[in-house]
C-alpha cells in the first residue's frame, strides 16, 4: 500500500500547515477501507481534523470518556458541591500573603579549619568543629576527608564537579588511612557529592553533616555553603 | 462560544453574586460535563477527574467575586480548572524518586462506543487507550493546551485566554506538543512491520 | 614526600583546577540543551535527547531554571543510569517544579532574582527527589512565613527519609508540627538524629513521630523530644 501521501499530509501538519478537508476525507476513506491504514493513522487522524476545522465526533478517540459520563454521575457533581458550597458562609476572599526575600544563607553546620593562609579564601571541613572566620570572598575552600585505609583509590564527584568521577581524587593517606583533599567552592551554592573508592563503589561522605537518597536509589551527601 | 450562552452565563453568575447561590446549580449543570472530560483527558484518570471537577467548582464559587460578568465566562472557568488540575496532577503523581518507576498508566477506560463491526470497536478502544497516554504523558504545560484546543475545541485564543498566555505561545505549545504526538502516535514510517 | 609537601602539591592542584570548578555552574547557564549537545557523555543519553529538551523547554516557559536537570543527568552518566530511569526523573522533578513554582507564586515567595531562582530550584529538586512529595510541600506552603523555614523544614524531612520511610500524612504532620513550634530553623537539621536514636532505641517511626508532634505541640523543643525518648526507651 502506498502511504507516501498520507505521510507527507502528516508531516506538513506536524510542521504547521493547516491541512485543507479534501486531504483529511481522503485519509478518511482509507482509514474506512483498509484496517492497516486505520491501525496506522487513526490515532493522528482526530488531531488532524480539528486543525483543518472539522468537528470532532463523539466516538473520536479524542474524547476518551467525558461524553458518555452517566447521568447519575454528573448529577451527584452538582450535589456534593452545592452541599459544600452551603456549608460556608459567604463568599470569601482569596488569602494573601506578603513576600519575603529569601534568606541569603542556609544553615551551615560544617567546620572551618585554617591550613594556610590565602587570603579571601575560607577553609571549610565537613568533619571538624566551626572556627568562625569571615571572608570578602566568594569562594570556600572545603576540606574532605575519608578514613579507607583499604582503599586503592578514593575520588570525590559530585556537583561542583559536573559528577566527572576522576577530576578530583584524594590524596593517598598518611599511616592514619585518612585520604583528603580541598576544594575551593562557591559561598552560597548547595552540592551534592559522593565519595567514589576504587572506581566502582559510591558512599555518601559519612562525616557530612546532611545525607539523603539521590533520585536512582542510593544515597548521597550534601553541602550547604 | 455563542452569545445566548454568554449572556446566560452572566446572568447567572450576576445571580449568585447578589446572594442566590441555589444559581450555581445551573453553572455547574452545564459545564460539568465539559469539565469532566477536561479532567480526565489532562489527569487520565476517571476518579481523580470526579474529584477534581468538585474542587474546580468549588474554588470557582469561591472565587466568583473575582469574575468581572462583562467578559465571557468559558475561559475564565477554564484558567480556574487548568490550574485546579496541575495541583490535582501533583498529588496524583507522588513524588516516589526511585530508579525505574514509570508512570502509572493512565485509567483511560473509555465507554463502550456503539460500533458495527467488533473489530473496529477493538481498535477504536486501543486507540483511545493510546491516545489517552499519549495526552497524559506530555508534559503539563503542553498537556493543557492540547486538552483545550484539541479535546475542548477552543479556539487559539480562548486557548490563551483560560491559560493566561500569549496566542503566539500557544501555537508554539501546540507545534511542539504535534511533534511529541506523532512521535508516540504514529509507527515509524521506515518500519517495513507495519506493512 | 612529606605531609605538608603532599599538602601544598595537593592544594597547588586545587588551584590549578579552579577553573574546571567553574564547569558546573556554566553547564548551569548553558542548560541542559547545551549540554546534550556538546557534553561527551551525553551520546549514551541520545534517545531520551528530544524529551529532555522538551522538558527543559517547558521550565523555560515558567520561567524555571533548568540548571538541576542538568545536575541529574550528569550524576547518572557517573553512576551509569539508564536512558529511562533518567528521563523518569526528569518527568517527575518537571511535574514537581511546575507544581512548587505555582503555589510559590500564589503565596508570593519566588525570588525575583534569576540568582535566587537558581539557588531555590536546586534545593527544591534535593528534596523532591530525595522523596518529598509535591502534594506535601504544598501543603507545608500554607504553615510557613517565609521561603527559608519552608525550604528548611521540607530539606529536614528529606534527611529523614535518608533514615526511615514516611508516610505522606506523616511527613505533612512533622513538618506542620517544626513550623508551628518554638524551635529555631537551624535546629530542624536535628530530626534525623532523632529518628535514630528512637530506633536504636527499638522504638517505631510512628512513635518517634507522634514524640515529635506532642513534644513540640506542648511548647516543648529538642529537650523536651529527648526527655521523652530517654523515657520511652528506658
Amino acid at each position: 500500500m502506498n502511504t507516501e501521501r498520507f505521510d507527507t499530509i502528516i508531516t506538513r501538519w506536524e510542521n504547521g500547515e493547516t491541512p485543507s478537508p479534501d486531504d483529511v476525507r481522503a485519509l478518511e476513506q482509507a482509514c474506512a477501507a483498509d484496517v492497516r491504514v486505520a491501525r496506522r493513522y487513526g490515532k493522528i487522524l482526530p488531531f488532524i481534523r480539528r486543525d483543518a476545522g472539522l468537528e470532532s465526533a463523539d466516538e473520536s478517540p479524542l474524547r476518551p470518556n467525558g461524553a458518555a459520563e452517566p447521568r447519575s454521575q454528573l448529577v451527584e457533581i452538582a450535589d456534593l458541591v452545592m452541599e459544600s458550597i452551603a456549608e460556608s458562609g459567604h463568599l470569601p476572599r482569596r488569602r494573601h500573603r506578603i513576600s519575603l526575600p529569601v534568606a541569603a544563607a542556609a544553615v551551615i553546620a560544617i567546620a572551618l579549619v585554617g591550613i594556610g593562609a590565602i587570603a579571601s579564601t575560607l577553609f571549610f571541613s565537613p568533619t571538624q568543629q566551626p572556627i568562625a572566620h569571615d571572608s570578602p570572598s566568594d569562594t570556600v575552600t572545603v576540606r574532605f576527608s575519608l578514613v579507607a585505609p583499604e582503599a586503592q583509590s578514593v575520588s570525590i564527584v559530585g556537583d561542583f564537579n559536573d559528577w566527572a568521577p576522576g577530576l578530583h581524587v584524594l590524596a593517598e593517606p598518611d599511616s592514619d588511612g585518612v585520604w583528603w583533599i580541598e576544594i575551593p567552592l562557591q559561598r552560597g551554592d548547595t552540592y551534592t557529592y559522593n565519595f567514589l573508592i576504587d572506581d566502582e563503589v559510591w558512599i555518601p561522605d559519612p562525616r557530612a553533616e546532611r545525607t539523603i537518597r539521590d533520585p536512582f536509589g542510593t544515597k548521597k551527601s550534601v553541602l550547604n555553603l | 462560544m455563542d452569545d445566548d450562552l454568554k449572556q446566560n452565563d452572566a446572568e447567572t453568575c450576576r445571580r449568585v453574586l447578589s446572594g442566590d447561590r441555589n444559581a450555581f446549580r445551573e453553572i455547574v449543570l452545564r459545564y460539568q460535563k465539559q469539565m469532566l472530560r477536561t479532567a480526565s483527558s489532562f489527569l487520565g484518570d476517571a476518579e481523580q477527574a470526579h474529584d477534581a471537577v468538585q474542587e474546580i467548582f468549588i474554588k470557582v464559587f469561591h472565587s466568583l467575586h473575582k469574575f468581572d460578568t462583562n467578559r465571557p465566562f468559558a475561559p475564565w472557568l477554564y484558567s480556574i480548572a487548568m490550574n485546579t488540575l496541575r495541583t490535582s496532577y501533583g498529588r496524583r503523581r507522588r513524588i516516589e524518586f526511585r530508579e525505574g518507576i514509570e508512570y502509572d498508566e493512565p485509567a483511560g477506560a473509555a465507554p463502550e462506543a456503539e460500533s458495527q463491526n467488533p473489530i473496529d470497536e477493538v481498535i477504536r478502544e486501543e486507540q483511545r487507550r493510546e491516545v489517552s497516554a499519549a495526552i497524559a504523558t506530555l508534559p503539563p504545560t503542553l498537556r493543557e493546551v492540547v486538552v483545550l484546543y484539541y479535546i475542548e475545541q477552543l479556539s487559539v485564543s480562548e486557548t490563551s485566554e483560560a491559560l493566561g498566555i500569549t496566542t503566539e505561545n500557544v501555537k508554539s505549545r501546540l507545534f511542539r506538543a504535534r511533534k511529541i504526538l506523532k512521535g508516540k502516535l504514529l509507527p515509524d514510517a521506515t518500519d517495513g512491520a507495519v506493512w | 614526600m612529606t605531609s605538608a609537601a603532599r599538602r601544598i602539591a595537593a592544594f597547588a592542584a586545587i588551584v590549578i583546577v579552579f577553573g574546571v570548578l567553574r564547569v558546573p555552574a556554566a553547564s548551569a547557564d548553558n542548560g541542559l540543551e547545551s549540554w546534550l549537545r556538546s557534553d561527551p557523555r551525553a551520546a549514551q543519553y541520545r534517545p531520551i535527547a528530544d524529551e529532555a529538551t522538551e522538558l527543559a523547554r517547558v521550565l523555560a516557559d515558567s520561567n524555571i531554571p533548568d540548571g538541576f536537570l542538568v545536575r541529574i543527568i550528569a550524576e547518572a552518566a557517573a553512576k551509569r543510569v539508564s536512558p529511562t530511569a533518567v528521563v523518569s526523573v526528569f518527568r517527575r522533578t518537571v511535574d514537581a517544579f511546575l507544581a512548587a513554582n505555582a503555589v510559590l507564586s500564589e503565596v508570593g515567595f519566588l525570588p525575583e532574582r534569576p540568582d535566587g531562582r537558581d539557588s531555590l530550584f536546586v534545593r527544591l529538586g534535593i528534596v523532591f527527589s530525595a522523596g518529598l512529595d509535591v502534594s506535601v510541600f504544598e501543603e507545608l506552603v500554607v504553615y510557613a512565613d517565609n521561603l527559608d523555614k519552608l525550604l528548611t523544614v521540607s530539606e529536614a524531612i528529606a534527611e529523614t527519609l535518608s533514615v526511615t520511610d514516611l508516610e505522606p500524612d506523616a511527613k505533612t504532620a512533622l513538618g506542620r508540627s517544626l513550623l508551628a513550634s518554638r524551635l529555631p530553623v537551624s535546629a530542624y537539621g536535628s530530626v534525623p538524629s532523632v529518628y535514630l536514636r528512637g530506633r536504636a532505641g527499638g522504638l517505631s517511626t510512628d512513635d518517634v513521630t507522634t514524640i515529635i508532634i506532642d513534644a513540640l505541640g506542648r511548647g516543648g523543643g529538642l529537650v523536651q523530644i529527648d526527655a521523652e525518648l530517654r523515657r520511652r526507651v528506658r
